[in-house]
């Protein structure tokens, strides 16, 4: 998923409730608007369904604030029979508030999985650090085992020693470029680390 | 080690798993094996070297004219070319995969029209140079390339030292894995 883009997966559970909660809204504008002739206190209540949307959705719960805002001008219009200034300053407030609070969700949603990325890929590397760090010390030690067993067994050519020893020599010296690869990561990670301590790691 | 690529109505190729301390003997085991049913063999040694390789199999009293060696150890250890060896290419590092895949390229080329079989020893031993990432592609190349000539392999490898992601990786790669530890078989 590109970063920035809000959750597109089927959650039924979310839909129904905001389903059910923007059906109640439109009942609250029949029961109190249309009916009681009251138009102020219960639109509060539907700020509680736009926030909730746009948390989940981001900006596309535009369509949600735009379905309550239409809603509530109509039934306003029907109450008065004129357009008032009100209602509509009203709509456009749950389309701002709306597009607004979805931007900042969309946001922090982008940040978070950046964040998991970021972990996700620090994990990646510690542990192929930390298998290229214990995998080698085991081939050498295994090494010097199986040496040790043919020197003492005289099964090695005198001549093969040297070359085997300074291969496992060799072995050890990438082990330290490996690890030192590794220390640089870690360093680069955290720069609250002293020069002192920068160097002793990385050189 | 109980199993034999004669089972094998196509020529296949197997993941060996080993532990650290039965490798060596693994690899013996297995250049035995295959010597007996009439197999050249190809071995790709990143850890040990030729020279200690050659002693071992005719201790073990394997025909020597059937085993042909890539090595990438012996010239790196010495820092110089050595004395030339017969059946064996030397190749400049365990972590020059672009001459280690010549190598074997022109070694399955000199072979071909036989009965060949590739034994890599081992895939822990590369982790010491190569990343990986790299490991999985270099030995992708070759499973390729043996598929391609019709040519068995053998990989050898400890288990416990791998990254699972890794291991499934190389298991992707072959026909079978048999872990010799716990006797067991499973398709790869």
């Amino acid at each position: 998923m590109e970063a920035g883009a809000v959750e597109t997966d089927a959650e039924p559970e979310k839909m129904a409730t905001l389903a059910f909660l923007t059906i109640l809204c439109v009942l609250l504008e029949i029961l109190m608007h249309y009916t009681l002739g009251v138009s102020i206190g219960y639109t509060h209540f539907f700020y509680v369904v736009l926030v909730l949307a746009a948390i989940w959705y981001g900006k596309k719960a535009v369509i949600v604030a735009a379905c309550l805002a239409v809603t509530h001008i109509a039934v306003a219009y029907f109450v008065f029979s004129e357009a008032l200034w009100v209602p509509v300053l009203r709509a456009v407030m749950f389309v701002i508030v709306t597009l607004l609070v979805g931007a900042l969700s969309e946001e922090q949603k982008a940040s978070a999985r950046l964040l998991e990325e970021s972990n996700e890929r620090y994990i990646g590397y510690i542990k192929e650090a930390a298998m290229r760090l214990r995998t080698p010390v085991e081939v050498v030690g295994g090494n010097l085992l199986a040496l040790k067993q043919d020197v003492e067994e005289k099964k090695i050519p005198y001549e093969s020693i040297a070359v085997e020893l300074s291969l496992q020599a060799k072995h050890m010296d990438q082990i330290r470029v490996n690890l030192i690869d590794l220390n640089m990561t870690i360093v680069d990670g955290f720069g609250e680390i002293s020069p002192a301590s920068r160097q002793f790691l990385t050189e | 080690l109980a199993f034999s690529l004669k089972d094998a109505k196509e020529p296949h190729l197997y993941l060996i798993i080993a532990p650290p301390a039965e490798l060596r003997s693994k690899n013996i085991e297995l250049i035995r094996m295959l010597d007996a049913e009439g197999y050249v063999v190809i071995v790709i040694t990143t850890n040990q070297l030729c020279s200690v390789l050659t002693k071992n199999y005719e201790s073990g009293g394997i025909r020597l004219e059937q085993i042909w060696f890539v090595d990438a150890v012996t010239r790196y250890a010495m820092g110089r070319d050595p004395p030339p060896v017969k059946n064996c290419r030397f190749v400049s590092s365990p972590g020059n995969l672009t001459d280690l895949g010549i190598a074997v390229t022109e070694t399955l080329k000199e072979l071909s029209g036989q009965k060949v079989c590739l034994l890599f020893d081992s895939v822990n031993a590369m982790l010491i140079y190569i990343s990986s990432k790299n490991i999985t592609r270099f030995l992708h190349f070759v499973t390729n390339k043996l598929r391609l000539l019709n040519v068995a392999g053998i990989f050898l490898a400890v288990e416990k030292g791998l990254d699972p992601d890794l291991m499934v990786q190389l298991i992707t790669l072959v026909d079978e894995v048999i872990d010799t530890d716990k006797e067991i078989r499973k398709p790869g």
